[in-house]
């Protein structure tokens, strides 16, 4: 029976306020689902939030009165409604409620909870919107026509006061401003419409980004987020791909020499925020901007590339993402609101994850390099690339992930992770739960420029890096489809013996083994790698040496190198990284990724060998021992020979050039691997003889 | 039921509100209730500070960077050896900026402490002359070798030349340094009893147009106990580093007679103020009465002012209120209210804050017979309290942001040693405080890591030294060296004046004293050419910050010893030359330098444009020449005015470029080279060979690694005969570079003249093979690939190895001609 004191009747108060709230809610919830990312669709996602919380109390109220009200109500099709409208109900408050919990307090919203608010919110308006409607057609003849005027008008107005106050917010404050302007005075050398050349880099604009849109990467590492990414990322070559002294002094030695616009095509890759805001600029003190110096390759320069070229030299297209409320707020309630709208509208953050970062042809972008007429004026000329010459490779198997060894499966190895875009369905041998993200300390090869400029977290860098060299950095998951032990193995190929007076011949085997692409790969005519060897007698005395250092920390001519050298026009070497000068290269050395290059050295040996000599000793007790002599044969005896293969990432001159011949400063210097092997020193009558020594051993440790 | 219904919801709502304002309630007691642990540091509502001064949110960032290395002064070094705890080695020393080449931008003089009184004088740190050279310095290696216990410096042309001439004062040193056009050579007409002099500053007191000059003596030092400890200011020093220990040292004043002679007459116009341990003195016209005063900053002695009655001086030091009795370092002049006057800044010593003694003569202007009277300020516009815990050196007035009024700017450093390192004085932060429109100044030094870097400052000198409109600052720091710091914070429009009068030869001469006022939008904005900071000279160009006029409504000069000509207004942002006598201010600034940049890459780009793309070598010439007009430094620009001189056949021409390049720089390993390897292919003589061999050997060792200049030395050994020498360079270059067809064929021709047919033919096959193609895997790219060979590499013998058909089989043929070359001699 229907009970005469219906309290959540047609004109009652908390069916005004209830009804209100809910359309309001569903209204602002759909904007907030379907509208393109805006300011006002934030300030919407806020005040629907505090809304939602504000009425939540009237809500709940309103459906326990409500069922108060029918509970005694037969079985029929508008009570069945109700009851499944009010199960829709009770999930869509509940997950809201956690959502706006994860929003405030957790990382990331769960995808799982938003559907379930998203999708019970649809089942809420299905639902009860039938429920509504069919009570009303049934009693429209025993009520007065305006019993329903009220709650027909009264959530209308709500949604417009809402939408008003909205755009009143919208209006006080829509987000950071950036200023795209180049400076007056930029010089268009290269015409007006590449204002980046001779860089390939664009903007999408095709214009300026103010610099702020790129950078603020630290804001990314706050509130628990990408915390471990941004500490990763401090120390790494992204990071001080601007602040680099040598990247510096070489490009204020090319704005000299070859003109400020020209150091346009190094920012492509080193320097793009300072590029893209037009500092790089003929009457420009600095050429790089602060933001630029600081943070190099930042998050938003990577995460915010739309497309890249395969032509490589920052032959890519450049976004301006754009920014949350206060997003570049540090800290305080800017900061709070702006963290909870990425995690609770994060449509426009996710963006900034892209399919495409996992393809080599993305890190080609920038990881592959050339020169050409506009940039020498004589014609183009191929620098480092580590794309090419790894797609050529065994380590790319067409459509097999298994047997493929990509870029980021090396230099962006899977790391523990609290991240909030830890785990990742779209890598072959991933989970979404795995709790893994890629590393983004890119370790490669460069110990010199962190500990130079002691970024956060340096040591770690490079005590890693120093492990990468030698390859004892481990990678789980790869471990079956890459390979153990050194970068390089070494094999010594020596003769069984050698005469006394001969000639030794040496031969080692040097072969790439676990590098992706060229080894060493570029620029080579910075980079370094060479053969130190040497020969010694039993006595230690060294028969033969090569690839040693001087004091001035130059490797004595005659070394095993591997690098190039590249030359001008006139044959003259490019020594100071003055690429605008470059035409070719006099020789190149490098080893290709699984193929081998041999070095030969033929020794002459002395006629007579040392052995370890014996000499008067005393006991432990202090008791004199007898003096004795040993008759020792002195044309029989063994060599060892020690070969070493050694690494460092600026040679002597560049670093005396760049930072100063006073400066004492050197690269460090890397031994990536060595070998070992001994031969036998005997006259050749005697040779036959000593049956029992051993065979000359190829060593290779980890071979 | 209705009835209770509604209790109930009425009771509901009451509940859940209560529960909610509990809540609240709840956690904002427990958050009051919980009591903080304190932290050090932390600000407390009972202790006020108002003389302290909050930063207002308009303060402009203090953008100043260090670029002390990278121009070329990171090397100079103040102070050899380990102090010895003496007076003498911690009160210098300074620097001066001034024009003595007078090529537009301001050089440098750098005063050395010396070092050690333990050392021998020859081991102490030498003062140097750093020319700058658009914006880079570089040291003036004809400067003679000046060591000694360096103090001060100042630029002053007293023979009217129009050439900067130089003193140099130190313990025990009076130096004079005459300017022959732009030699400094060391002259000795000063003559001045030995004595330890201090700050030197040159002014025409006299009004004849020719320049005297005020030297302060400090104390007669004796080096005595050295354990002995002593009060100073009621602190405990070394009786050996406190001032008061000792006598003071009267000052001189040389009247300069117009003939090229000095006369001593500090005591004859009563000036020598024999009771002050001066430090430093400055001319200015503090009474504008159009004759220059003196103001003596004297330590642990009552300060000086002295002002000039033409015949005479008039001490007036207590009349004035400025007789200061503390510990006084350095000196500033300027108007930092811009109320017509200027006033005086000067540092102090450590717990004596600063005083700003602020003029009243404007506003004592219409009462007659009122004298010139000063009152320190110090305290409530925020600059005394804030310097309590520093001593003060080394100070100027200058406008840092370009906004119309002079900031203040302080280099800091104890004369007090460390507690746990004697031999180290203790260091202190710069202060750079902001001049917030003539009501208060704040200390922004704080916000700029190099100037918040405590050191053991001493003298500050300023100058726009790359002529981009804003006062760049340079510092000394005991024990250290100097540092540069570009000024990169200046926001608003700006105007520099260079003031020059006709001179004696052709340079125009310089005109210390002379005070402008340029008028600009209602304000005033007063400037006086000449300086005294501490034992420093700041550049004699004068810079206004105009903030947002863009030009400025007129100038008013008054010369010294001259008449006061007004000039009509003039553009912003540009540096003005004002010729006393010439109504026509000239353009000499930046506007200019931004032109001339412009020209000088136009012209390069052609060059290059020209020799590389059109291959008209005619034309890059004249075009690389009219770069290196404008700028004779750009090494590429001469490096290939050369190669194109060389290749017109004008080797003679290139050869000489070539040189200037290897002078010009002396690391560069390609000026080396190619001059090496053009004497070579051109040489006439041994004697030519001898000397290409030199050049190649220079670039070897530059770049020892490098297989090039291997190559060519043992070609050049070849044509020595020196065949052992050539044969292990080539071997060095063969076991490197996998290409070297010349090392290959070159140690084959040695094998085989060594009677090693069979070698010879193995290295014949060996340089067949570098000659090839490179062999790489399909698809495999390599640095430096390109579509055709663009590079050559023209050598002494390289048309014997480059002639060669690439048979091997019978080397006696191969040879014959080389061999026949060889052995015919040079």
């Amino acid at each position: 029976m229907p009970k005469n004191d219906v309290k959540s009747g047609w004109k009652s108060r908390i069916t005004l306020v209830s009804m209100t709230a809910l359309l309001t809610l569903a209204v602002s919830g759909l904007v907030i689902t379907f509208a393109p990312f805006h300011a006002a669709v934030e300030w919407t996602v806020l005040a629907h939030t505090i809304l939602g919380l504000v009425t939540l109390l009237p809500l709940l109220w309103y459906a326990w009165v409500h069922w108060v009200d029918y509970k005694s109500y037969g079985m029929s099709d508008v009570v069945l409604l109700g009851y499944v409208a009010a199960a829709a109900f009770v999930l869509c408050v509940l997950s809201g409620l956690v959502v706006t919990w994860q929003g405030l307090f957790g990382l990331r919203m769960s995808p799982v909870w938003r559907n379930v608010h998203l999708y019970s919110t649809y089942a809420l308006v299905a639902i009860a919107l039938p429920h509504v409607l069919v009570v009303m057609y049934r009693i429209r003849n025993n009520v007065a026509p305006r019993t329903f005027r009220p709650v027909a008008v009264v959530p209308l107005v709500g949604v417009l006061v809402f939408g008003l106050v909205v755009a009143g917010l919208t209006a006080g404050y829509n987000g950071v401003e950036y200023v795209n302007e180049m400076p007056s005075d930029y010089s268009y050398l290269y015409g007006e419409d590449r204002p980046f050349a001779p860089s390939l880099a664009t903007t999408s604009s095709g214009g300026a980004f103010d610099e702020e849109s790129l950078a603020n990467s630290a804001t990314c590492g706050t509130a628990g987020c990408h915390t471990q990414i941004l500490e990763e990322w401090l120390p790494s070559a992204h990071r001080y791909s601007s602040m680099d002294p040598l990247f510096q002094k070489v490009q204020s030695v090319m704005a000299e020499q070859n003109g400020p616009e020209s150091t346009r095509y190094c920012g492509g890759c080193h320097d793009p925020i300072s590029l893209f805001s037009g500092t790089k600029n003929i009457f420009a003190e600095d050429l790089s901007s602060l933001h630029g110096y600081n943070e190099g390759i930042s998050c938003l320069v990577c995460h915010g590339v739309r497309e890249t070229d395969l032509q490589g030299n920052a032959n890519y297209v450049m976004t301006q993402p754009p920014s949350y409320l206060w997003q570049w707020q540090e800290s305080g309630v800017g900061k709070f609101a702006s963290d909870f709208l990425i995690r609770t509208y994060p449509q426009q953050h996710l963006e900034l994850s892209k399919r495409v970062f996992k393809a080599p042809e993305y890190c080609a972008a920038c990881h592959k390099q050339f020169i050409d007429q506009e940039v020498n004026r004589v014609g183009w000329v191929q620098l480092q690339n580590q794309y090419d010459n790894w797609k050529a490779s065994h380590w790319y198997v067409e459509d097999d992930p298994a047997r493929t060894v990509e870029c980021r499966e090396c230099h962006m190895p899977l790391v523990d992770s609290t991240d909030p875009a830890s785990g990742d369905l779209t890598d072959y041998n991933r989970t979404a739960s795995d709790g893994k993200h890629r590393s983004h300390r890119f370790v490669a090869a460069n110990t010199l420029v962190p500990a130079m400029l002691e970024l956060e977290g340096w040591e770690e860098q490079v005590a890693l890096t120093e492990e990468w060299l030698k390859g004892t950095y481990e990678i789980p998951e790869i471990h079956d489809k890459w390979r153990d032990g050194p970068v390089v193995e070494l094999i010594l190929d020596l003769p069984e013996s050698v005469e006394p007076g001969g000639t030794l011949p040496v031969r080692l085997v040097m072969t790439a083994n676990k590098v992706g692409h060229d080894f060493p790969t570029g620029p080579l005519d910075i980079i370094q790698s060479w053969v130190e060897l040497h020969v010694y007698d039993q006595a230690g005395n060294t028969i033969f040496s090569s690839g040693t250092r001087d004091e001035k920390h130059f490797i004595e001519p005659g070394s095993f190198l591997f690098k190039a050298e590249p030359v001008d026009q006139y044959g003259n070497l490019i020594d100071r990284h003055n690429l605008w000068e470059m035409v070719g290269v006099r020789y190149r050395r490098a080893l290709f990724p699984g193929y081998s290059d041999t070095v030969e050295y033929m020794i002459d040996c002395p006629t007579t060998v040392a052995t370890s000599e014996k000499v008067p000793g005393r006991e432990p007790g202090g008791v004199q021992t007898e003096d004795y002599e040993l008759k020792v044969d002195d044309t029989v005896g063994e060599y060892t020979v020690e070969a070493k293969l050694m690494y460092r990432k600026v040679d002597q001159f560049l670093i005396n050039f760049l930072l100063g011949e006073d400066s004492g400063l050197t690269a460090p210097v890397i031994e990536l691997t060595r070998a070992e092997a001994s031969v036998k020193v005997a006259p050749a009558e005697q040779q036959a003889t000593i049956s029992d020594w051993q065979e000359a051993p190829a060593v290779a440790p980890g071979g | 039921m209705g009835r209770r219904a509604h209790r109930l919801r009425r009771v509901w709502i009451w509940l859940l509100s209560l529960t909610v304002v509990a809540l609240v309630a709840g956690i904002w007691i427990y958050r009051r209730l919980e009591p903080e642990t304190r932290r050090p540091g932390e600000e407390l509502p009972e202790i006020t500070q108002r003389l302290s001064l909050d930063l207002p949110e308009d303060a402009p960032t203090p953008s100043f960077v260090d670029v002390t290395s990278e121009l070329g002064l990171g090397g100079f070094v103040t102070f050899f050896g380990a102090r010895t705890s003496q007076l003498p080695e911690d009160m210098g020393s300074g620097a001066a900026w001034g024009d003595f080449d007078n090529d537009g931008d301001d050089d440098l003089f750098l005063v050395g402490a010396g070092g050690s009184m333990d050392l021998a004088e020859d081991e102490w740190a030498p003062s140097s002359l750093f020319e700058n050279d658009r914006g880079t310095f570089r040291r003036v290696e004809s400067f003679p070798e000046t060591r000694m216990l360096g103090m001060g410096a100042a630029w002053g042309d007293y023979d009217g030349d129009g050439w900067l001439d130089l003193v140099v004062t130190g313990y025990g040193r009076l130096l004079l340094f005459r300017n022959r056009e732009g030699t400094l050579e060391l002259d000795d007409r000063l003559e001045a009893p030995d004595g330890w002099w201090s700050g030197a500053t040159w002014g025409d007191f006299d009004n004849d147009r020719d320049l005297d000059l005020y030297v302060c003596g400090y104390v007669r030092y004796q080096a005595g106990e050295r354990g002995r400890s002593s009060q100073q200011y009621g602190a405990e020093v070394p009786y050996t580093l406190n001032p008061a220990s000792f006598d003071p040292e009267p000052n001189l004043l040389f009247q300069n007679d117009g003939r090229g002679g000095f006369t001593e007459v500090a005591a004859l116009y009563g000036v020598s103020n024999p009771g002050g341990r001066s430090l430093g003195a400055l001319w200015h016209d503090f009474d504008d009465d159009g004759w220059l005063d003196l103001y003596v900053a004297n330590d642990i002695s009552d300060n000086a002012l002295y002002l000039n009655r033409r015949e005479s001086f008039e001490d007036s030091s207590l009349a004035s209120w400025v007789a200061d009795y503390r510990g006084a370092m350095g000196l500033a002049a300027g108007d930092w209210n811009r109320d017509g006057d200027d006033d005086l800044f000067i540092t102090h010593w450590i717990a004596q804050e600063n005083a700003l003694y602020d003029s009243r003569l404007a506003d004592m202007a219409g009462a007659g017979g009122v004298g010139l009277t000063f009152s320190d300020l110090a305290a409530p516009l925020g600059l005394g309290q804030v310097a309590l815990q520093a001593v003060g050196w080394g100070t100027e007035f200058a406008d840092f942001d370009g906004d119309g009024w002079l900031d203040l700017v302080v280099s800091n450093g104890s004369t007090l040693e460390t507690d746990d390192e004697p031999k180290r004085l203790k260091r202190q932060p710069a202060m750079l405080f902001w001049n917030r429109r003539g009501e208060s100044f704040h200390d922004l030094a704080p916000m700029n890591a190099e100037l918040a870097t405590p050191r053991v400052g001493r003298g500050l000198a300023l100058s726009d030294y790359d002529l981009d409109g804003d006062l760049d600052l340079l510092q000394v720091h005991l024990g250290e060296g100097v540092q540069l710091l570009r000024n990169d914070m200046q926001s608003g429009n700006w105007l520099e004046l260079r003031l020059r009068r006709p001179g004696t030869g052709e340079a125009l001469g310089f005109t210390p004293g002379a005070k402008v006022t340029v008028h600009v939008g209602g304000a005033a904005l007063r400037r006086t050419v000449g300086s005294s900071s501490y034992l420093s000279q700041s550049s004699q160009n004068l810079h206004f910050g105009l903030g947002q006029a863009a030009s400025v409504d007129r100038i008013e000069v008054r010369w010294p010893a001259g008449e006061t000509e007004e000039y009509a207004g003039v553009a912003a942002n540009t540096a003005w030359e004002l010729v006393e006598g010439d109504p026509e201010p000239r353009s000499v600034g930046p506007r200019d330098q931004r032109q001339r940049l412009v020209e000088f890459w136009n012209r390069q780009r052609a060059g290059m444009d020209a020799m590389k793309i059109d291959g008209d070598l005619e034309r890059a010439i004249e075009h690389f020449r009219a770069a290196l007009e404008l700028n004779p430094e750009h090494e590429d620009s001469r490096y290939y005015l050369a190669n194109c001189l060389v290749n017109l056949g004008r080797t003679d021409e290139g050869l000489a470029e070539l040189q200037k390049l290897r002078e010009l720089s002396p690391s560069s390993h390609r000026a080396h080279k190619q001059w090496g390897v053009l004497r070579a292919l051109n040489a006439d003589s041994e004697s030519d060979l001898r000397e290409a061999q030199a050049a190649v050997e220079r670039s070897l060792e530059i770049n020892l690694e490098e297989t090039g200049s291997l190559l060519v030395l043992g070609e050049i050994e070849l044509l020595l005969g020196e065949d052992r020498e050539a044969d292990e360079h080539l071997a060095q270059a063969c076991h490197t570079n996998p290409k070297a067809v010349s090392g290959f064929f070159l140690r084959a021709y040695l094998a085989w003249k060594r009677g090693e047919e069979e070698a010879s033919i193995q290295l014949l096959e060996r340089a067949v093979a570098a000659r090839g193609e490179e062999w790489k895997p399909e698809g495999a790219v390599a640095e430096g690939d390109v579509a055709q060979r663009m590079h050559a590499e023209s050598t002494p013998l390289s048309a014997y190895w480059e002639g060669w058909d690439g048979t091997t089989s019978d080397p006696a043929a191969i040879f014959a001609r080389l061999d026949e070359r060889l052995r015919s001699g040079t």
